[in-house]
């Protein structure tokens, strides 16, 4: 369950010092660029064409409790920097092009920079990071040049577009560490679970980021883009009486954590959340379907960040000398690209990127910022009219048909920002859950089912219930033109009745991405969604990563993006009963005082 | 900002008491966490004694570990963190002493080696919290118990289909409660101090313009273990490690890149050496680094050599010391090469080592094997591995080998991880010890009846690395950082670069002739299976009559292309020159 409209109540200015934006950083940057662009130059072979420095600033404050008490309470700060060098020209450069042996980790790109700012201690890391890179981008430019000598290629595009100059800049918000009252804050919405003899695991979790990424190119560019966000997230978990597993969470985000919800709400949504879930408990198993589902609320938001958002990047597949990767990125390659003006949704359905819209009905939204991490401004795309597909999300690597950026390059992918659903066929929910009962009807069944919540892609891997191998075949059995959605948190059967009744251990079947030309209907209400979306892949791919970084101390790197949807009805959805044994119950009593 | 380990309320229990009787009588007087671990172990312990398979034993281990840390990279802060973190591990056997779920599996899960190295994800409260721990300990000892359980099964499924193991011993060995009570420590350091001075141990190196790299840092970790078991004992145990690391890299023209180092190991600030003394290792340090850049490059050599204190320690570590440890005589997977050998001369006569975790120090230097109880709760306990060349005991843990029945309390894990047997202060002693001089002339005498024009000393390690799998070559690899070449001729002694030195265990053991009568020790964080942990070896150094040195792998990259940045203090006039 999330928790969306409490926040218009909430918003306030966000309390933001004006500092004398990073001089000395982006004097050193800036220096050091042009001293390589003058002068970086090997024997024989050329000099950049183009460079850029993308240095992010990082804060964070993780506090986290279980049953009462504090688990985790850290606070971190650290820089990191990618230095992009090119060589050889905008049509044909080191990039897009991976050799055996090389390395596709796009995190690997960064590099830790003094958090101090010493001129000349960050010029010298600078220095040794770009000699680094040059040397790399001339030997990767030689592999990819004899690789070419050898292969007649299809179709031949610009390996980076062109950008105007740009000058961006925004005042950084304050980070105001209000770390003891927050820790007790967390502490006690924490205690609600506490006498849960129901509830075996509990986590409340409070995760603030300020991150601000400072870029600069040899086009002349400079971007200053501060952001803060505040996720709340609150997880609980148990076991019906046959051993089935629930869990159930709740998600908060808001840009500074003085804009969460009072202490008191979250307290009131957390004993909800612990009352759904042991009132889950008793409920009915869920029975194999196929028919109409209805989507509402952070479900529909959830289907949308699994089954459509990845396929709205133009990510570019890189060339390679290496037969397996090639393979392999291949089966990987979005089935949009090659339906720009065809029809991928139904008629009545519009979508949009709208990165410029920083809040809606004074709620703000996280996914929208300025300027990319390729220095190109934010701008906003409609990517679906009426069913028809008319652009994608882009970075300054053209595919086919996608040729401009459009400042979409966020953890060196195309990722997404604010993606926003429309609607031309709106009904009220009432109206809505009716023919809903209608379609049940006409397709001869007794009842159809409403999902309210799906466990979000990037909370996924639960780490007590570490499903490793499981993870590992979805990863690879990857089909882009077939989505497998996580399971739903809460859903229901509606009978034809109008009576509803919570089911549980409902999976779904496959949705192949043909079924999204027939959704019916929306709902009036639109429902805004937070999601993180890592750095270098989709959500879902990547929890298991991010479980291990986060097991390792690491700080995981993902960026902020947001879906705004109304509800929808989709037809023909599987709805899978559930197979395979369960753990028994716990065996000792919960404990007594 | 800091999140110390410890409230007032809770040292209000302070006790300090030698080995007793049976805890439970005492429980009244544990310190409340603990008391509170150990009702909620007798709880669970009882209850699950219904089931088909209970357990017949169950320990609580919570390790609260708070960090504070500061790394510096040419004068500027790269990195600073404070962090409080308490890690819960439950162990919880079913079966019998002879045989639980323990028991090593012929044919692991393969992804199960990956999710012992993640380690446990359970997490104790910070501070006190009695009601919290109760839950957490609750449901971290069902997923124990439904764990060990359904690896019950399959090691007994094992036994009937694969054929006997060499190795009959039982699988735990039975062990007198402990009980140690000591004060919980909360000692953080003024991390602002040691940023600045961290700051200034990295400055002189921007003055080098050859350095590719130059780092200095500093932590503190305070380890307040809090253990319990099922046979009644109780502890308390606190340790504060401190360490100082002072890190650079050059980078000779032909793109060699060669670090040295400098590190200092302390149980308290007071333990550390001054300000003035670390910057004068400093100057030192990048003398030798000016030296090891334009040095010669060594070709691979066979022959005579003197490693010093701390090469000695490093290289005793490796290939004898990972050899020793218990657990790998069991291990149907392991080499096991001392196994057979108990009782044998496997060292030369006049050298015994030792492993002593109950020492502190020596010769004034901290030794960070230290330790008072290990993670099994066992007492430490001082163990004459090799005695005048003879193979005598093994490092034993709880897993009884055959004939090496009790553990001698070197049962070691990172905080969090299932611990197995881990060396602790190696300590190498030696009968046949000559002053410097002598060894050096005899290094001379040696390289002369070998015909060989020059011997080398190995004066400092960075560390090393050793194989004991029976599946790839049983091999060692020591890793010199500062190489000198001594010439028969009497010309003076040169630095030289590009080796690795390397061998196979028993052969070198034989060719150790005589040692020097200066120690020297070395402290450094151990990895194996069960994570890293502190230790240290002390050795005199020693000559080798012949010694094996391979060609390092190199980086191929070039030195910077550019110049290092002219800084505001100024050399214009290098800016933006080619080389």
């Amino acid at each position: 369950m999330r928790k969306a409209l409490v926040f218009c109540l909430f918003f306030m200015a966000i309390p933001t010092i004006v500092p004398a934006q990073n001089q000395v950083l982006v004097k050193a940057l800036r220096d050091e660029l042009d001293r390589s662009m003058a002068n970086l130059k090997l024997e024989n072979v050329s000099s950049p064409y183009f460079m850029s420095y993308l240095v992010r600033d990082f804060s964070s404050l993780s506090i986290a409790a279980t049953s009462g008490a504090l688990t985790a309470n850290n606070e971190s700060r650290s820089r990191t920097l990618r230095t992009d060098l090119r060589v050889g020209d905008y049509n044909l450069d080191n990039s897009n092009f991976t050799s055996l042996g090389s390395s596709m980790n796009p995190l690997g790109a960064f590099r830790p920079l003094p958090i101090d700012d010493d001129y000349e201690a960050i010029r010298r890391q600078l220095w040794l990071d770009t000699d680094r890179v040059y040397k790399q981008a001339l030997e990767t430019l030689a592999k990819k040049k004899a690789y070419l000598q050898n292969t007649v290629r299809t179709e031949v595009l610009p390996d980076y577009t062109r950008e105007e100059k740009l000058s961006v800049s925004a005042p950084e918000p304050a980070f105001v560490s209000s770390r003891a009252k927050w820790a007790s804050a967390i502490e006690n919405i924490s205690k609600v679970f506490l006498k849960q003899e129901k509830i075996q695991k509990s986590r409340v979790a409070l995760d603030v980021r300020k991150i601000t990424a400072y870029y600069v190119n040899s086009e002349g560019t400079v971007g200053i883009e501060p952001s803060l966000t505040t996720r709340l997230t609150i997880t609980a978990s148990t076991q019906a009486g046959d051993g089935m597993p629930l869990r159930d969470f709740l998600v908060y985000t808001a840009r500074h954590p003085d804009e969460l919800p009072a202490q008191d709400v979250i307290i009131r949504d957390t004993q909800k959340l612990i009352e759904g879930l042991v009132s889950l408990r008793a409920a009915p198993i869920a029975e194999e379907y196929s028919g109409p589902v209805l989507f509402t609320g952070e479900a529909a938001a959830e289907l949308v960040v699994q089954a459509l958002a990845p396929n709205l990047l133009a990510r570019k597949l890189p060339l390679s000398d290496n037969p397996q990767a090639a393979a392999m990125m291949g089966r990987m390659e979005n089935p949009y690209l090659s339906k720009l003006n065809a029809k991928v949704l139904a008629n009545f359905v519009s979508v949009r990127a709208i990165p410029t819209t920083r809040s809606l009905a004074g709620r703000p939204l996280l996914g929208s910022y300025t300027i990319d991490e390729e220095g190109v401004r934010a701008q906003d795309v409609l990517l679906i009219e009426k069913g028809m597909l008319r652009n994608l999300l882009a970075s300054r690597s053209p595919v086919k048909g996608f040729e401009k950026s459009n400042g979409h390059s966020r953890g060196g992918v195309v990722a997404p920002s604010v993606i926003k659903v429309e609607s031309d066929k709106r009904l009220p929910m009432a109206e809505l859950k009716k023919m809903l009962i209608d379609k049940v009807k006409e397709e001869g069944l007794t009842y159809g089912y409403l999902v309210k919540s799906i466990i979000p892609a990037s909370e996924a891997a639960d780490p007590d219930e570490l499903d490793l191998r499981g993870l590992m075949m979805s990863q690879m059995q990857q089909n882009p033109s077939v989505v497998n959605l996580t399971k739903p948190a809460l859903i229901l059967k509606i009978f034809t009745d109008g009576r509803e009744e919570p089911v549980r251990g409902a999976t779904f079947g496959s949705i192949s991405l043909n079924s999204l030309k027939e959704l019916v209907a929306s709902s009036e209400d639109d429902f805004v969604y937070e999601f993180p979306t890592a750095a270098g892949g989709v959500a879902g791919a990547s929890s298991l990563m991010m479980l291990l970084m986060g097991s390792s101390g690491m700080p995981s790197i993902d960026y902020p993006a947001t879906v705004i949807t109304p509800a929808f009805i989709m037809p023909g959805i599987d709805i899978k009963k559930p197979t395979g044994d369960y753990r028994k119950l716990p065996i000792v009593d919960y404990p007594g005082n | 900002m800091r999140h110390f380990l410890l409230g007032s309320t809770f040292t209000a229990f302070l006790l300090l008491m030698g080995p007793a009787g049976p805890a439970a009588s005492q429980s009244q007087d544990l310190p409340q966490q603990l008391q509170i671990m150990k009702s909620e172990l007798t709880r669970n312990f009882q209850a699950l004694q219904k089931e088909p398979v209970p357990p017949y034993y169950l320990a609580y281990c919570i390790d609260r570990v708070a960090t504070q840390t500061v790394s510096t990279s040419f004068g500027a802060i790269s990195s600073q963190s404070e962090n409080t973190t308490a890690f819960l591990r439950v162990e919880l056997r079913v079966g019998s002493y002879a045989l639980d779920n323990t028991h090593e599996l012929r044919s692991p899960d393969p992804l199960a080696s990956i999710f012992s190295r993640i380690g446990s994800l359970d997490r104790a409260p910070l501070s006190e919290s009695p009601d919290a721990l109760r839950v957490i300990l609750w449901q971290a000892t069902d997923k124990a118990f439904k764990n060990a359980a359904e690896m019950l099964q399959k090691v007994k499924t094992e036994r009937s289909t694969k054929v006997a193991e060499e190795d009959k011993s039982d699988d735990f060995s039975r062990l007198d409660a402990q009980v140690s009570l000591e004060k919980p420590l909360a000692v953080p350091v003024d991390l602002e101090k040691w940023t600045s001075r961290v700051r200034r141990f990295s400055s002189p190196f921007k003055g080098d313009p050859h350095l590719i790299g130059g780092q200095a840092y500093f932590s503190s970790e305070v380890r307040n273990k809090f253990f319990v078991n099922s046979e009644g004992t109780a502890l308390l145990v606190p340790t504060n490690y401190l360490r100082l690391g002072i890190y650079a890299t050059t980078k000779a023209d032909d793109g060699m890149e060669m670090p040295l180092s400098l590190s200092y190991f302390g149980f308290a600030e007071s333990d550390l050496p001054s300000e003035d003394t670390v910057m004068a290792d400093v100057k030192t340090l990048m003398a030798s680094l000016e030296k090891l850049r334009t040095a010669p490059i060594v070709d691979p050599y066979t022959g005579p050599a003197i490693l010093s204190g701390k090469a000695s320690g490093v290289f005793f570590h490796e290939i004898l010391g990972h050899r020793l440890e218990g657990h790998r005589q069991k291990s149907e997977q392991e080499g096991q090469t001392f196994k057979k050998k108990v009782g044998q001369l496997v060292l030369p006569e006049f050298i015994s080592v030792i492993f002593d975790p109950t020492i502190k120090e020596i010769y004034g230097i901290k030794l960070s094997g230290f330790y008072r109880y290990d993670d099994e709760g066992a007492k430490a306990e001082k163990v004459t591995a090799i005695e005048n060349g003879i193979m005598k005991d093994f490092l034993m843990s709880r897993s009884p080998i055959e004939n090496f029945s009790r553990t001698n309390g070197h049962s070691r894990a990172q905080p969090g991880l299932k611990p197995v047997t881990r060396q602790s202060n190696l300590v190498v002693a030696s009968t046949k010890t000559l002053p410097d001089d002598a060894l050096r002339a005899r290094l001379i005498e040696e390289c002369k009846k070998a015909n060989k024009p020059f011997g080398l000393i190995f004066s400092e390690v960075a560390g090393g690395f050793t194989m004991t799998s029976r599946i790839i070559p049983n091999a060692f690899n020591v890793t010199p950082l500062l190489v000198y070449r001594v010439y028969v001729d009497g010309r003076p002694d040169e630095v030289v670069r590009g080796v690795d030195l390397i061998g196979t265990p028993l052969t070198t053991f034989g060719k150790i002739t005589a040692t020097g009568s200066r120690f020297d020790v070395f402290n450094g964080m151990c990895g194996a299976e069960s994570g890293a942990v502190p230790v240290s070896a002390v050795s005199p150094s020693v000559l080798v009559s012949e010694i094996e040195v391979q060609k390092k792998a190199k980086s191929q990259e070039k030195p910077p292309i550019l110049p290092p940045p002219a800084l505001s203090s100024g050399h214009p006039g290098k800016e933006g020159g080619l080389r």
